[in-house]
């Protein structure tokens, strides 16, 4: 009896089942992943700053996974026992005790979640090598990847599913006590219409509104106007979330009631009821509209905001990590040694001459030391180390400066002033931030200067610098690399300051004497910006590998705390369906209110949470918009189409469920 | 419309517990009949008339109306044919509850994109008709049992159907109710030519038709034509019922 009951209602539901134990398990496969990598033997060795922070870190995200995955079981293994209310208080009216039926919960959920889990942990066996090799891709390691379970892991996952297994149930018997303790009176209080109405009008204001202030917002970031923005991100906070909220309570039933009253158009076909239809089922799911609005805009957001951080932090590497290696008249001689020594495969050696005084920058006449490079020796460089530079002709000057990075400035009128002791006071427009031999390679400014201007330029320090390409990588070993790491730091220039620019001294440092009254500035003497770049490259990877993750995940379940949703009809609204059908009203028109039913609990939050995810754009408002636009769009077509999919699939699905129920 | 019914058969549920819930049944049914089909509980009423009016496809045997075979027809054209030329009093009423009484119904009508005016005027003629007036702006839920048979009658018979189907129409109503729905379903009949189909156990009820036929266990048992005296017609019923076994033996409209 006990068990036939149970079978029935995994048999009713089967559709719902299916989806939420898809979910969940692809969910805990992934959670199991995460939990296995963090300490597989072949990252530890292949990846260097595994064991350091990347596998804590691993561990840190499996954790806010796992609870994320939580929060959705305990939020969404309610919906089967709210789906039941009608049996179980039938069951109590024949005289089954309370606790039969609370324990046919309980075993319900018991054995929904073992079987989630168990499903889960086959996901994570089967592609944990997969997942492992595309972690290993996307770092730009190239190690194979070793298939690894380790005991450790399987007995915490086995905890953690034996626990959760244990909370979930009885939170769920909990639910069927309450469900069966509730007084029958079932006649829905809905508020008066125009509280609704009202409700409605406000949230409107308020969403609008907030778009204003995103507008408003875009201004202020640009002029670095922080404390209004840091208010206006606040009001924004508000204004989304309760707006949307307001919006889908009270304005869209009152829009359905609205068309439900006119006449004309809801006196024509099957409108008559699909409006009240459409209007209940609404009624039922604003706050699951309002919840997946509100974690669509804030998953856009968040993947905008990686991607546009991953950018930024890529570009300043590429600025500051043009060359593989790179040295200047300090550390030339024993690189030079060693590279033949390793007989190192040099594709490309670069040399350029600088002469290096003090300058004077900007409005706040900071004295920093200014290198200058001549124009014909800038030509000879590299081209891909300076393309992001300004273009200059012979007698044009250019400024690099790390303040300015090009994607940065507001406005490209901007002009550098710059005084230069002893010589004629620079002024131009160009200005770029790609230091041809890295920005680590010298502090403050490089000029670019026409070749005239830098013959009769007398540098206070003189000095050379060296760049190497290689056909397979540096070959530095280990002992050589630490005895130039002593070198890094041991020269510079300081600068001794006076009230005059002329006065002013720079000379060349070598004992990081920090004398009064003077600014040292050391250099690093050499670079091997290849390996610096391929760790950046692993932790991005990284970052991708998680954020591609996370995101993959949430859409998932988005998607399908929506499907479920959209698929758990009660009994009353199966004998509508049905009953269409038997007075003539064709399949394909109820197929039609399934359809629709399904684009506008789709379409719906997608529009709002696109608008509100509008916000990225301000964020970011201080680089060109022309640049950023593109991904921005990208990230939220990828976004709409893999919701779109999940959107088509829950139509299929929820059409194939009605259908069935009709025949 | 003329229905002829040809050797239809049909079963539920899986081969070792089947249910045979018309074994073979022929019939014909005139244009502008009343017919009566009476007979136990389980006996299969239902069924034959779900099957007649399309909504369930037997299992053998053909449903011809005006000369088409109605079993051969697709999903669409037949939910069409429900629309355009049926009407429909089921045995549990199916109302849509998300739907007021008045748009329950006028439901068929706007189904049928009539007009706004038009549907405003058969919703008044019916409800003053059919005695239910007050009720127009209720919810379904709320209505007593004889009151949702009233409106389930009435949302059948406001498209004027050329072929009605009426599952145990007067099974919840009183006496008065009663007899108001079936003298208005004899007027169609008279004057309209509706051709009507009714499934009930209640002899007078069933005395309001032409003729009568009597089903048990999913074949025709019997049949009994009106002699064109009602109580006649309705004492032959009696007899027939004590014979088959089932319906009403003490029946309380008698007096009529
Ligand atoms: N959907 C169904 N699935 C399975 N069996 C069914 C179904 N509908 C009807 N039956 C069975 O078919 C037989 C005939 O049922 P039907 O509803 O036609 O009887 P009926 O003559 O209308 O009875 P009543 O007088 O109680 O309305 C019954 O035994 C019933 O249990
Ligand atoms: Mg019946």
């Amino acid at each position: 009896m006990f068990l036939k009951i149970i079978r029935r209602s995994f048999y009713n539901m089967k559709d719902s089942y299916l989806i939420y134990i898809l979910a969940c398990s692809f969910a805990i496969g992934m959670f199991s992943i995460l939990l296995s990598l963090v300490d597989n033997p072949r990252l530890k060795s292949g990846i260097s700053s595994w064991s350091a922070s990347l596998n804590n870190v691993t561990l840190g995200f499996s954790v806010l996974f796992i609870f994320c995955v939580f929060v959705y079981m305990g939020f969404v293994g309610g919906f089967f026992i709210k789906q039941q209310t009608h049996e179980f208080k039938t069951f109590e009216k024949f005289g089954m005790s309370r606790w039969t039926i609370i324990v046919i919960g309980f075993i319900q959920t018991v054995v929904v979640q073992l079987i989630s889990w168990l499903i889960g942990i086959i996901i994570a066996l089967i592609f944990q090598k997969f997942f492992g090799m595309l972690l290993l891709y996307l770092m730009g390691v190239k190690t194979g990847f070793l298939f690894r379970f380790t005991g450790n892991t399987f007995s915490m996952l086995w905890q953690i599913c034996l626990y959760s297994t244990i909370v979930f149930s009885i939170m769920n018997s909990f639910r069927v006590q309450k469900l069966l303790r509730k007084n029958k009176d079932k006649s829905k209080r809905l508020p008066k219409w125009y509280i609704r109405l009202l409700g409605g009008i406000l949230g409107i204001l308020l969403f609008f509104s907030g778009i204003v202030v995103t507008v408003i917002l875009f201004g202020d970031i640009k002029n670095n106007n922080q404390t209004a923005a840091i208010v206006e991100l606040s009001f924004l906070f508000v204004a989304y979330l309760a707006g949307t909220y307001l919006m889908y309570y009270g304005f869209l039933p009152s829009f359905l009631t609205i068309l439900q009253h006119t006449k004309g158009i809801a006196y024509t076909g099957i409108n008559i009821f699909s409006f009240k239809y459409f209007k209940e089922r609404l009624m039922r799911n604003v706050s699951i509209l309002w919840f997946i609005t509100e974690l669509s805009s804030l998953a856009l957001i968040l993947l905008s905001v990686c991607y546009f951080g991953y950018k930024s932090v890529y570009t300043n590497y590429t600025y500051a990590h043009p060359f593989e290696l790179t040295a200047n008249q300090n550390t030339v001689k024993p690189i030079k040694k060693y590279l033949k020594e390793n007989n190192a495969k040099i594709t490309r050696s670069y040399k350029t001459n600088v002469k290096t005084t003090v300058v004077q920058r900007g409005s706040n006449n900071e004295i920093l030391p200014g290198t200058f490079i001549s124009y014909s020796d800038y030509q000879k460089l590299p081209k891909s180390n300076v393309a992001r530079n300004p273009q200059i002709t012979k007698n044009e000057f250019l400024v690099l400066d790390y303040g300015y990075v090009p994607s940065f400035a507001s406005d490209k009128s901007n002009t550098a002033v710059v005084k230069v002791k002893n010589a004629r006071i620079i002024k131009t427009n160009k200005i770029g931030s790609a230091f041809p031999y890295g920005s680590t390679m010298y502090q403050g400014l490089m000029i670019v200067a026409p070749d005239k201007y830098y013959q009769k330029l007398k540098p206070e320090v003189k000095n050379t610098f060296y760049g190497w390409f290689f056909k397979s990588g540096d070959s530095l070993t280990h002992k050589q690399y630490e005895k130039l790491n002593k070198q890094e730091y041991t020269s510079g220039v300081q600068i001794k300051k006076a009230a005059d620019l002329a006065d002013t001294k720079l000379t060349t440092d070598t004992n990081r004497r920090n004398v009064s009254g003077t600014t040292v500035y050391m250099d690093s003497n050499f670079s091997r910006q290849k390996n610096a770049k391929s760790q950046v490259d692993q932790i991005s990877g990284f970052g991708i590998f998680i954020v591609a993750m996370f995101s993959v995940s949430l859409l998932i379940a988005l998607g399908s705390v929506l499907t479920l949703r959209l698929l758990l009809r009660d009994d009353s609204e199966w004998k509508q369906l049905k009953t269409l059908n038997k007075i003539g009203v064709s399949k394909s028109e109820i197929k039609e209110i399934v359809k629709k039913e399904t684009i506008y609990s789709f379409v719906i939050p997608i529009i709002f949470a696109v608008m509100q995810s509008y916000i990225v754009m301000a964020l970011i408002a201080r680089y060109p918009r022309t640049t950023m636009l593109r991904p921005f769009i990208l990230i939220n077509l990828g976004y709409i189409a893999l919701y779109g999919i999940i959107g088509f699939v829950t139509y299929l699905i929820s059409w194939r469920s009605v259908n069935q129920k009709l025949t | 419309m003329q229905i002829v019914v040809k050797n239809i058969a049909k079963d539920y549920g899986k081969r070792f517990n089947a249910v045979h819930a018309i074994k073979d049944i022929g019939l014909e049914v005139k244009h502008g009949e009343f017919l009566g089909i009476m007979g136990p509980s389980g006996a299969g009423k239902s069924t034959l008339l779900n099957i007649i009016s399309t909504n369930e496809r037997p299992d053998h045997g053909q449903v011809l109306i005006d000369g088409i075979d109605m079993t051969e027809l697709h999903d669409k054209e037949q939910s069409k044919y429900r629309r355009n030329k049926m009407g429909f009093i089921y045995q549990s009423f199916e109302l849509l509850d998300s739907l007021n009484v008045k748009e329950n119904i006028i439901l068929p009508m706007a189904l049928n994109h009539a007009s706004k005016k038009k549907i405003e005027q058969s919703f008044r003629h019916m409800t003053k008709l059919l005695n239910i007036e007050g009720l127009e702006k209720r919810n379904v839920d709320d209505l007593s049992l004889g009151q949702k048979q009233i409106v389930a009658a009435a949302r059948a018979l406001i498209n004027s159907p050329e072929i009605l189907f009426a599952d145990e129409p007067t099974g919840s109503l009183d006496s008065k109710s009663a007899t108001i729905l079936l003298n208005y379903m004899q007027l169609i009949n008279d004057k309209e030519k509706t051709t009507i189909l009714m499934a009930t156990h209640d002899a007078f009820t069933a005395s309001y038709c032409s003729r009568v036929v009597f089903v048990k266990d999913g074949v025709i048992f019997a049949e009994v034509v009106n002699p064109g005296d009602r109580n006649k017609f309705f004492e032959q019923i009696i007899n027939m019922q004590r014979t088959i076994g089932g319906g009403s033996y003490f029946n309380v409209s008698q007096n009529n």
